[in-house]
């Protein structure tokens, strides 16, 4: 995992309370250098609003507000 | 006929035969990549694919999580399924064990779907074809 990753997801699992009480469930947040850069109700218009801010890249950070991410899971195949 | 649902029907297929469909994943410059996927009902995970693939193909990255086979590194795919009008931003996750395992049963295979995608239409199976519908409008 990159340095870049594991700041952005550090500070998504460190902000999840503080996401909560700022952005409706569903709502869409982008971090880069573990910092919130963009905000939207949906992933294209996260993706017009990253463009306006010239960080409409690949390796931007992106989740959903209220979505349980798990830290673990178990696949069998 | 207005009203009918719209699907796509694979045979089984691999050794041992298993469930799957065909999933368009386009990346960010409109790049098409039609690849297919084994199907399984009991993966938490919407869709697993390679490294490779998905550095090609993510429009972001996203949350990672651990797994029993080991790290899965979280990205944010465009599924698209012709037959169905299906065209989502997905979170999806790279793992290159997971498709090494699923590529045993068939090496054509991409990586692994589970019910996270499928509940995002309607699925089911017989003794001979596995399909997808679009959602039942009630």
């Amino acid at each position: 995992m990159s340095s870049e990753r594991e700041k952005n997801q550090a500070a998504f699992q460190s902000s999840k309370e503080e996401l909560i009480n700022r952005f409706p469930p569903g709502h869409f947040v982008a971090f880069e250098g573990g910092k919130i850069v963009a905000d939207a109700a949906s992933f294209d218009q996260l993706t017009e609003a990253l463009a306006v801010v010239g960080k409409d890249r690949p390796d931007v950070f992106v989740v959903q507000v209220g979505v349980e991410y798990p830290d673990e899971v178990f696949i069998l195949i | 006929m207005p009203g009918t649902p719209s699907e796509q029907r694979t045979i089984y297929k691999g050794v041992p035969a298993r469930a799957w469909l065909r999933l368009q994943l386009i990346s960010a410059n409109d790049r098409i990549h039609e690849l297919e996927f084994v199907v399984d009902t009991g993966n938490p995970c919407a869709i697993i694919i390679d490294t490779a693939t998905m550095q090609a193909l993510q429009w972001r990255e996203s949350s990672s999580t651990n797994s029993n086979f080991g790290s899965l590194e979280g990205g944010w795919l465009r599924v698209v399924i012709p037959e169905l009008g299906f065209d989502e931003k997905t979170l999806g996750y790279a793992n290159d064990a997971v498709v090494n395992v699923v590529k045993r049963s068939r090496p054509e295979f991409a990586g692994l779907v589970g019910l996270p995608m499928l509940r995002m239409v309607e699925f089911g199976g017989n003794g001979g074809s596995f399909w997808v519908r679009s959602p039942t409008v009630h």
